[in-house]
């Protein structure tokens, strides 16, 4: 009976929990899906406008005599575009008001001994210090770090110059964003823009409009997301490998389950700290537990397994199963990729829906705002709600018994420190890509490619992430993934030992010798700022801009905000990148072919659209192999 | 009679034409009248095995839902061929709505479909199509 359900994910764990569902009369995001159907032609193409209110305004393209502009004038390219760069920004505001929270925790880490907050790294505090210019003499750590917090929070809203973190970019690179006057200046200002540019009757031309949607891109990959990364592994440490366990098998009946779902480290890092003190745990004891199980779903349950080990529980598809389970006692989320569903979902059992942040309530949850000025005994109040909620739970409990194992926690540092491990000391520099360069330029190593991004009913789940993985490593070209595609890759063992099964000959080699995983989990959606920054140490090593490598990015079941500001970041660092479905922009021919063509003679970089997994892994190949001709290799 | 035509390729399943349906048969002539009213569409736009699909009353010649109902409460309109339902004689048992091969009766207390919009004097949904894939045709 469960194989019914087949069709609607490619995860055994799923097919029982929905199954479970659907007796119980619960409704998921899948049936949700189904009633949407049809999903409107306008807004699927881009062109319906609501950005003033003589519209909403549709462009009608199928019939001769419908309207082909809005009431102001724009034809469907302006109104295509205009939507396109509202949602980048609105995604580029999401990772970046990540980021300067990440940097308000670090000033209080550095002011308020109340918060709980410490740095955990201070050598990357004092690189970071030094590479922004910052004066580290006769100054304690605690000093340092506030200036170092100052310093990031005023890249959102600086008046002049551009932001540091450009300049680490190849040379060529900055060249191009030069003359495209893409150059991200101060992040909130690049994303104002965007929302100033496509006010009515302000800019119409799809192709300036793309300008300062880049702009504001770029200000999210190279600003914000980075800063939320660099600024997290101060705070909480550098991710190193840890051998996890992922999937809804994590949940253990005899003890308090708390999964942690969203995004912020500020947040789980100091759950993790409360759901170990002793008095919690004495608590849960009190109520007939073992202990308490924190599990992490997610973002920020990638932060968490890739720091501390903690298992992955499940990825956004799955938010609303774990609550099925019934074993659940507790959901403690904070912002971003939370569906307002869960809310409905928790009233049909014992579990507690408790929201964290100001900028995300739900009605029907329990808010029990946090405070990052006392993050700890924050977060100790919410664990305790946690904890006294295990006696409620009720009989209709199912834990599904699929789990894997798998490794996590390649942070560029670890990479970099696993390959150190098999280059000749003597011969080579260690702490470099070198020995990454070398096995690429050999061909050991086809290239690498980037799996990142969400779930999608329209891609069947999982399956976008795992298919197009497998295709890869199998042809030698080494896979990082992120965010969904990181649970996605682990669910299926691809980041265990025996995954070189899986692979070609050479890079099973590669991972042998250097004992790496043929797919690397780097870390959040955040952390693609790692990844950029991988390209480009690869490219100055090699001489070359990061349009010359044989890498690519892939989203297969994208479909946030977030991931249309990646996407644009990244395209616009140089990456060809593949996504699975299409963007809400196909009602502008110019427009699709811009972002599909044009942008590759700008930037090197395009996007392609390709939703059969083989399919696109083809592609991807055969652009790494481009590649490797015009370098020689 | 008013026949109306769908053509499939030129839907892009908007709704509108259910928005404009339900605004139609409101008092207040809008569609905030019609969702305070509690007025219903009486097409839908769906979808079937991926296709678009139009669920609306064809005005048929021999009437299943007329010969499926016990108490006779459906009758059809002489001149306009148009389906009407007698509220008194109505139980609301829903054999009708089982009957229509078209899917094109909901019961909404009692059996609801297109009545061409007889007292708006044309069919609003075709009207409304932005697309045109809803065409009226007299016949
Ligand atoms: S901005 Fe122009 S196209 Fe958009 S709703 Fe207003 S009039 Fe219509
Ligand atoms: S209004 Fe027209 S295009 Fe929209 S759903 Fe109805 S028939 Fe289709
Ligand atoms: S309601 Fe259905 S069975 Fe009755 S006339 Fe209309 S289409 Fe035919
Ligand atoms: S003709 Fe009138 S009653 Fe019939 S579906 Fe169209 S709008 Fe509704």
């Amino acid at each position: 009976m469960s194989e019914d359900f087949k069709c609607l994910s490619c995860d055994k764990a799923n097919y029982k929990l929905i199954e479970k569902a659907k007796n119980e009369k619960i409704e998921t995001v899948w049936d949700r899906a189904e009633a949407m159907q049809p999903q409107c032609g306008f807004g699927e193409m881009g062109l319906c406008c609501t950005n003033c209110s003589m519209g909403p305004c549709r462009i009608v393209k199928v019939s001769e005599d419908g309207p082909k502009k809005g009431i102001c004038g724009a034809d469907e390219d302006t109104i295509a575009a205009r939507n396109l760069a509202r949602s980048i920004a609105a995604g580029s505001s999401a990772h970046s008001d990540h980021g300067r929270d990440i940097a308000h925790a670090l000033y209080n880490a550095a002011k308020n001994p109340e918060s709980g907050y410490k740095v955990k790294n201070p050598e990357k505090l004092i690189s970071l210090a030094k590479e922004w210019g910052i004066s580290t003499e006769n100054l304690d750590i605690k000093d340092i770090a506030a200036k170092v917090a100052e310093t990031a929070l005023q890249e959102f809203g600086k008046p002049f110059g551009y932001l540091r973190f450009v300049d680490r970019a190849p040379e060529d690179r900055i060249d191009i964003w030069k003359k495209m006057n893409v150059v991200p200046r101060a992040i909130d200002r690049d994303i104002v823009e965007v929302l100033h540019s496509t006010h009515i009757g302000c800019d119409a031309d799809y192709r300036n409009i793309m300008v300062a949607a880049t702009r504001a891109a770029l200000s999210d990959g190279w600003g914000g997301s980075m800063i939320g990364t660099e600024l997290s592994d101060i705070l909480f440490g550098v991710p190193e490998p840890h051998e996890i366990e992922a999937n809804l098998g994590v949940f253990k009946e005899n003890e308090v389950n708390l999964v942690i779902h969203g995004h912020e480290p500020t947040l789980s890092e100091a759950i993790l700290v409360a759901v170990n003190d002793p008095e919690l745990i004495e608590l849960a004891k009190k109520q007939g537990a073992e202990g308490i199980n924190l599990v992490g779903m997610c973002c920020t349950g990638n932060e968490i397994a890739m720091r501390h080990g903690i298992p992955m529980a499940g990825n956004f598809f799955q938010q609303e199963l774990a609550i099925i389970t019934g074993a659940v006692d507790a959901m403690v989320v904070d912002v971003q990729c939370i569906m307002p569903a869960l809310s409905q979902v928790a009233k049909c059992y014992h579990t507690k829906l408790i929201t964290t942040s100001p900028k995300a309530k739900i009605p029907g949850a329990i808010h029990m705002q946090f405070n990052e000025e006392e993050a700890i005994e924050s977060a100790k109040k919410i664990v305790r709600e946690a904890v006294s909620n295990f006696k409620n739970r009720r009989g209709n409990i199912l834990i599904p018994q699929e789990k894997s194992k798998g490794f996590v926690g390649y942070s560029n540092e670890a990479i970099i420190n696993a390959l150190d491990g098999v280059a000749n000391s003597t011969a080579h520099p260690m702490g470099t890509v070198k020995p990454l360069a070398d096995a690429i330029k050999s061909g050991v190593l086809r290239g690498a490619a980037a799996i990142v991004g969400c779930n999608n009913h329209k891609v069947l789940h999982d399956k976008g992430h795992v298919e197009l993985a497998k295709e890869l490593i199998k042809n030698d070209v080494l896979v990082v993934t992120t965010g969904c595609g990181a649970y996605a890759c682990i669910k299926e063992g691809l980041m265990s030992k025996e995954a070189a099964k899986f692979c070609g000959k050479g890079l099973a080699t590669v991972c042998e010798l250097v004992k790496i995983p043929p797919v690397l989990h780097m870390g959040s959606c955040v952390d693609i700022s790692r990844i950029l920054l991988l390209l480009s140490e690869l490219a100055k090593f090699m001489n070359v801009d990061i349009k010359d490598l044989p890498a690519a990015g892939a989203a297969p079941e994208w479909m946030s905000e977030k991931a249309l500001s990646i996407g644009t970041y990244v395209v616009a660092s140089g990456v060809y990148t593949m996504l699975g479905v299409a963007p809400q922009v196909t009602g502008s021919e110019n427009l699709t072919r811009f972002l599909t063509d044009d942008i590759k003679d700008i930037y090197g970089g395009c996007f392609d659209i390709e939703a059969n997994p083989q399919k696109a892994a083809e592609k991807i190949i055969d652009h790494i192999e481009k590649k490797r001709k015009s370098l020689n290799i | 009679m008013v026949k109306i035509l769908f053509e499939k390729d030129l839907c892009l399943g908007c709704k509108t034409c259910e928005l404009a349906c339900a605004a139609a048969h409101s008092a207040a002539k809008s569609l905030v009248g019609a969702i305070k009213e509690n007025k219903i569409s009486r097409l839908r736009i769906r979808t079937k095995g991926g296709k678009l699909k139009l669920e609306q009353c064809m005005l048929c010649a021999n009437p299943r839902c007329i010969a499926a109902c016990p108490t006779g409460a459906l009758s059809k309109d002489k001149e306009s061929g148009i389906i009407k339902v007698n509220k008194m004689a109505c139980t609301g048992c829903g054999l009708c709505e089982d009957a229509c091969p078209f899917g094109a009766i909901e019961l909404h207390t009692f059996p609801t479909m297109c009545d061409r919009c007889m007292h708006s004097g044309k069919p609003l949904c075709a009207m409304s199509c932005p697309t045109r894939a809803l065409k009226v045709k007299i016949v």
